[in-house]
């Protein structure tokens, strides 16, 4: 199975919702590898085959009982000296065109589809920059080119996330529209039952379906824009074993709020 | 007479316009036309622009809210009708007919302009307040409203209405010079557990849950109060700018919303949606805040700022021209991220600052309240940091105890995390300041035996740095401003008392209050162990507090606002806010669409 969750906005919890799916998939003892064509990171994991990544990954290949590699990030792009600079797969990424970098993203890909049951797919900030449609890799022209089904994941916290989360289907075209299968809200404080009539009528707009309404869940993980957290160095494995406690924990609080086996059937 | 030789005087020079170098200053707002310093009509009795008041002096009838006398338009016309009418003498009969002439010709209604934000924190207080100074520019009377605001930062009016502290800047950036309850008819204050205390029209009105709010009082005394404030701010001003609150596509409780497009309705505003691009996404969230409205409120929206892009704004332009053309509403600017030290609502005036120089540590308490009182402190040489980790005081070169909704819960989470310790364990080596709820922490004793502030803690031990004691009482405590002087120095202090609760001290005091012909100690300071303490909100604005406490430190390094009052301070700055608007946004297009104009 393939699925790719993509946010309204940044910060709007694809990293860990990506995150919790594999292990989801992986406590069903489903292969699963997570990916993320692009990302744009101020911090990097380095992994033992010496391939840069963004942190996001590693926290999802450990959640998928792996070990991170190059392929789960194939491009990586890093501020660095007030500029940014591509990595792609260890190769200097600056001399590759916008062309390129999509072709070397879905061939990446297509190889991870080849070896594993599943592959969990991660956008990169919101699929609905249209002043930059052009130039996405790592959304919804990924989305289309290998037609995976998508999981829209909308921030309650900063208001306004039925605007966020229908003005984002409304403007990523029809190939688009038709591939975006559900949605999650998440960071929600309150009462559940308040949202109801909003729900629905995105439901009935978009034919969306509402996988979850998730709670702020704040849990101390390695996030990506964030400091450094240590994890490169010694004691790498005790952390690494308590971020996928952390994530078991999670899974269990959130169970009754979001429905996996749902998005499962949803992207078959 | 004085007033009817005065009133002579004015009637034999004619129109003469506006006058900058008044030695009185402008009376109601900035910018007003000065032909009739002395009202020809007063006093007019007229109760739809005037009141009958008590004042110590007497009865006295006010004008303190009539707008109708110093607009050009009415100053003009008034002066060539008793040219044409060849009026000389004040006590004319035919004069007081030229007041009916002008209500009937110029008492029109004001136009009210709403910013609605596609998200909270979308920018929506800063450009209302730009759009308040640009208007004022132009020289139109315009007023701030924001009907329904939860914060517990607030302020007192001079006729000693609890309003939210950001509508009092944005009252500025109006430059209106007597702000009072209705420029934010409710404010909610969240209390401890799920309720929250309204204010209406200034005053304390009920508590509620969320539900009782939304159906019980919403539907009636809320719609209530913002139908009055909107009427009566629209029959004052020419302009009326509103500010929603959150978004205005809350599709989940969009009919029980009085904040965004139900008062938008009842005020037939026309709407400026703000979008802040920082978080990405943000085409799709105009877009979808837009189609999310009813029909009616949609043709309300009449344009969009793309507020807070971080940099080229050119880099925007394939998605502004595609959102205009799928929406049919203009986008009318991108605002750049502003990078000067702007107030902003509650949680963003929480800004960390890591500029050298004194080192200023406010304790982030539970339920903080009225910490607006740091802002003018962000213009002295000065790093501000909250915290509510105890390590942080340990460089601390001032440690600041700001207020809070709920004083003996902020005693009870200092003890649990250290707090209690970490702030005793630095007195006499550096300044700390309590204000309000943070001077009654302060106190050895703290004694509620009402429950009036908490429930079940009747009596508790303070910090113990004063010897003071602080007990709430039916009754007790204090909303009004104060104005009186530093007891170190004599400098001027200004600022309100917003309490409950009293404290009795037996320290020096901290300033001297004049109220009336008579002075009052306020407040404790012991200078030896440099502790302060005080319930007067806003003691920063002055520069002789700011400055004699930072000088305190052995740091101080004057800044350029340094000897200058916040108020002064913060004119300027909306000054330059309201530059960046004009820069940014098509101007032609904003004073067409929104019908700014002459």
């Amino acid at each position: 199975m393939r699925v790719m969750f993509v946010g309204t906005s940044s910060s709007a919890g694809k990293t860990l919702i990506s995150a919790l799916f594999c292990r989801y998939l992986r406590s069903k003892m489903v292969m699963v590898t997570p990916f993320k064509a692009l990302n744009l990171s101020s911090r990097s994991f380095v992994t033992d085959d010496g391939a840069e990544i963004g942190i996001g990954q590693a926290l999802q290949a450990w959640a998928s009982d792996l070990k991170p590699n190059g392929r789960m990030n194939p491009i990586l792009i890093k501020p660095s000296g007030g500029k940014l600079r591509t990595i792609a797969n260890g190769a200097d990424g600056d001399k590759m065109d916008r062309k390129a970098k999509f072709a070397h993203a879905l061939k990446v890909y297509d190889e991870l589809c080849d070896k594993f049951d599943a592959v969990v797919v991660e956008g990169s900030g919101s699929p609905a920059e249209i002043n930059l449609r052009e130039n996405d890799i790592a959304n919804i022209n990924f989305a289309v080119a290998r037609d995976i089904p998508m999981i829209l994941i909308g921030d309650i916290e900063k208001g306004g996330v039925f605007a966020g989360i229908y003005g984002t289907w409304r403007l990523i075209g029809d190939e688009g529209r038709r591939l975006m299968k559900g949605f999650i809200i998440n960071k929600y404080y309150g009462d559940k039952d308040i949202l109801k009539s909003g729900i629905d009528r995105i439901e009935s707009l978009t034919g969306m379906r509402c996988m979850g309404v998730l709670p702020h869940i704040s849990v101390s993980l390695p996030e990506e824009d964030d400091s450094p957290c240590g994890i490169r160095h010694e004691h790498r494995d005790d952390k690494i074993g308590s971020y996928v406690e952390a994530l078991d924990m999670m899974l269990e609080d959130i169970a009754e709020h979001i429905d996996m086996e749902g998005i499962i059937k949803l992207t078959e | 007479m004085d007033c009817l030789k005065k009133v002579k005087e004015e009637i034999d020079r004619g129109w003469t316009g506006p006058n900058p170098e008044c030695e009185y200053g402008p009376c109601h707002y900035a910018g007003q036309d000065c032909t009739y310093c002395f009202c020809p009509f007063h006093p007019c009795g007229d109760t739809e622009l005037g009141e009958e008041i008590t004042t110590s002096k007497g009865k006295y009838w006010s004008c303190l809210y009539c707008h109708l006398m110093h607009r050009t338009p009415v100053c003009r016309y008034i002066a060539s009708r008793i040219e044409e009418l060849r009026i000389e003498d004040p006590a004319d009969s035919r004069l007081r007919g030229l007041l009916d002439e002008a209500k009937e010709r110029f008492m029109v209604p004001g136009k009210a302009i709403m910013v609605v934000g596609a998200t909270s924190d979308a920018g929506k207080s800063i450009t209302a307040a730009a759009i308040c100074r640009i208007i004022s520019r132009k020289g139109f009377s315009v007023a701030p409203m924001k009907t329904q605001n939860m914060s517990l930062n607030s302020m007192i009016t001079s006729d000693g209405s609890e309003v939210a502290s950001i509508q009092i800047m944005q009252a500025k950036a109006a430059r209106m010079r007597h702000p009072d309850h209705n420029i934010n008819p409710i404010l909610l204050k969240p209390m401890k557990g799920r309720n929250t205390q309204a204010i209406v029209n200034g005053k304390h009105f009920k508590d509620f849950d969320v539900n009782s709010y939304y159906e019980k009082f919403v539907p009636t005394a809320g719609t209530d109060a913002v139908r009055n404030a909107v009427r009566t701010q629209k029959m004052r001003y020419e302009y009326v700018v509103m500010e929603g609150a959150g978004s205005p596509a809350e599709i989940n409780i969009y009919d029980k919303d009085i904040a965004n497009m139900r008062a938008a309705e009842i005020a037939d505003a026309d709407c400026i949606l703000v979008v802040n691009m920082q978080w990405g996404g943000g085409f799709a969230y105009a877009l979808g805040t837009v189609e999310l409205l009813s029909p009616e409120d949609r043709k309300r929206m009449k344009g969009i700022i793309l507020n807070n892009m971080h940099g080229d704004p050119s880099s925007l332009n394939a998605g502004i021209r595609e959102l205009e053309s799928i929406l049919g509403i203009p986008v009318l600017g991108v605002i750049p991220n502003i990078k000067m030290p702007m107030p902003k609502e509650d949680s963003m005036t929480m800004q960390n600052t890591a500029a050298p120089g004194v080192r200023i540590i406010v304790i982030k308490l539970p339920r903080m309240a009225n910490f607006t009182d740091i802002d003018p402190l962000y213009h002295e040489n000065v790093s501000v940091r909250y915290t509510a980790d105890p390590n942080d005081l340990k460089d601390a070169d001032i440690i600041i105890i700001p207020g809070t909704k709920d004083t003996m819960d902020a005693l009870r989470w200092m003890r649990s995390c250290g707090m209690d310790k970490a702030i005793t364990e630095r007195k006499g080596t550096v300044p700390i300041v309590g204000l309000c709820g943070g001077y009654q922490l302060m106190c050895a004793a703290l004694r509620d035996p009402d429950g009036i502030e908490s429930d079940g803690v009747p009596e508790a031990e303070g910090l113990k740095l004063f010897d003071a004691v602080t007990e709430w009482k039916a009754g007790g405590g204090k909303r009004k401003k104060v104005k009186g002087a530093l007891a170190a120095n004599g400098g001027d202090i200004q600022g309100y008392e917003l309490h409950a609760g009293t404290t009795v001290t037996h320290e020096e005091p901290l300033f001297i209050l004049r109220e009336g012909d008579v002075t009052v100690n306020e407040g404790s300071a012991r200078i030896a162990d440099k502790l302060f303490g005080t319930y007067v909100h806003g003691l920063f604005d002055e520069p002789a507090f700011r400055v004699h406490l930072l000088k305190m430190t052995g740091k101080f390094l004057p800044s350029k606002y340094s000897d200058v009052p916040y108020d002064r301070i913060l004119d300027g700055t909306l000054d330059e806010l309201a530059d960046v608007f004009e820069r940014s946004l098509n101007m032609k297009e904003f004073d067409r669409t929104l019908g700014v104009s002459k």
